[in-house]
């Protein structure tokens, strides 16, 4: 049987008092899109920084595509790797955040080119041709030149987007990417994370959107107080849920939509 | 005014300025990079330093200013160390102004929204780069009314170095008054050259805040 090409085993992560990971697993396919849902401060968001190491969690381990994220292999297997390695596991990993976290300084098309220029090495002109095909690709074109704050809740959220896949990740974290959204805006942010599901990205999609998770997402995992209590397809999980949690958390999400 | 008077002192004057403005530029010179080392270990650093340098930051800035001058220039030479007065008032001046500076450099970073630092370090950049193109560029705009300030108070406060045996401007104004008996002439024309010299930077104040305000076009 072929390894995982996502596998996190056994995190756990705590901060003072408050334990937000307490020993999760995971393990996703390529091409895979798991949702991730559960109430706030569920350790969901936790889950997604300890992936990519932005938060280094306290024991456990996680693997993309074979390789161990933050350590060493072998006899180095317990050592922390430097930062510069870790940097490098992390540009094949994209991120996109809740409130988007543009470099309000940047153009958007300097916020695309910035990190495969520094990070990849790429000339400016490869990387402007690559920002241009993302931003084509995200509804964009046209507002290379524009700021940030001269954009809508929606259109920096894809921008966000595009500037993740600009590194050419290997697989795409989405931390809350519509929470921040006024309603309205939240159907062109989901389409592009849909259209990019459907060419075959692997994504780990923390989320409220549930109509998102029922139609995209090949997997569902429900969080609760920094456990996967259930995880399954999509239609099993948010139509017939068996842990009284899972059953509680979505009444509570129906009641009030 | 009364040329006649001051014509003989004046090249005492002019030589106390250049040394007045050579221990301003000297004392921004060092303390601007150690305030800016000290604010990023505060900020940033692993938390041994960050407390390390939280203490070695208060223990100066709660001192008066002159009781640090004669700290070196006094308590140097008991320990061994025997230095210049020029020396010994940089060293005091570069000490207390680093430790102010600091927390006018930090309060820029900490208002920096964190989610700039998690986007940097998700995206892969060093931290050299992250700093350079993305963190500083949106924390100097706030660094630098309060930065200028602390600024302008520095070179102020180079006119205590006259109290530890630095010819500047201070001494020699105050030197002539005490010879002449005239001091309304020589400390107001003492003050006339503080201001010219903190006015230079009051312009360059109002230039940088132009000029970022133009680089980056800061929605704020």
């Amino acid at each position: 049987m072929p390894s995982p090409f996502v596998s996190a085993s056994n995190l756990r992560k705590t901060y003072g008092d408050f334990t937000a990971l307490d020993g999760v697993s995971l393990t996703m396919d390529r091409g895979e899109v798991v949702a991730v849902i559960g109430a706030s401060g569920s350790g969901k968001s936790t889950l997604l920084r300890c992936i990519n190491y932005l938060d280094p969690p306290d024991s456990g381990e996680v693997r993309v595509d074979g390789v161990r994220i933050g350590f060493g292999e072998g006899a180095r297997r317990d050592r922390v790797l430097p930062e510069r390695d870790i940097r490098r596991q992390r540009a094949e990993i994209g991120m996109v955040f809740q409130h988007f976290n543009l470099f309000p300084h940047f153009t958007v098309l300097q916020n695309l080119i910035e990190a495969p220029m520094a990070v990849r090495g790429l000339s400016r002109a490869e990387a402007t041709e690559r920002a241009r095909d993302l931003l084509n690709r995200v509804g964009l074109s046209g507002r290379e030149g524009a700021f940030p704050a001269e954009l809508s809740g929606g259109q920096q959220q894809r921008v966000a987007i595009a500037r993740a896949l600009c590194m050419k990740p290997r697989l795409m974290l989405f931390d809350e990417p519509t929470s921040a959204l006024d309603p309205e805006l939240v159907g062109e942010v989901i389409a592009v994370m849909r259209s990019l599901a459907e060419e075959g990205m692997t994504m780990l999609v923390v989320t409220h959107e549930m109509d998102f998770a029922a139609q995209t997402a090949s997997r569902v995992a429900f969080f609760d107080a920094g456990k996967i209590v259930e995880t399954g397809a999509p239609a099993q999980v948010l139509r017939n849920p068996q842990h009284p949690r899972t059953q509680a958390f979505l009444q509570r999400i129906l009641r009030s939509h | 005014m009364d040329y006649a008077l001051i014509a003989p002192y004046l090249p005492d004057l002019l030589s106390g300025f250049w040394i007045t403005v050579q221990l301003s530029v000297i004392t921004l010179v060092l303390a601007t990079p150690i305030a800016t080392a000290i604010a990023l270990g505060r900020d940033l650093g692993p938390r041994p330093l960050a407390r390390a340098l939280a203490v070695l930051v208060n223990a100066v800035r709660l001192l008066p200013a002159l009781i640090v001058l004669y700290f070196v220039f006094y308590g140097g030479p008991q320990l061994g160390l025997r230095m210049k007065p020029m020396t010994a008032a940089t060293i005091g001046l570069v000490a207390m102004g680093a430790a102010y500076m600091s927390e006018d450099i930090r309060g820029g970073f900490s208002a920096l929204d964190r989610g700039q630092f998690a986007a940097c370090r998700a995206l892969g950049l060093p931290f050299g780069h992250a700093l350079r193109r993305v963190l500083l560029p949106q924390a100097l705009p706030l660094i630098v009314p309060p930065y200028m300030t602390r600024a302008i108070i520095m070179v102020k406060g180079t006119s205590l170095a006259s109290m530890v045996s630095v010819a500047d401007l201070t001494a020699e104004a105050t030197r002539a008054s005490s010879i002449t008996y005239q001091p309304y002439v020589f400390v107001l024309l003492a003050g006339v050259l503080y201001l010219a010299l903190s006015g230079v930077l009051v312009a360059f104040q109002a230039w940088v805040e132009r000029h970022l305000r133009l680089r980056y076009r800061l929605a704020r």
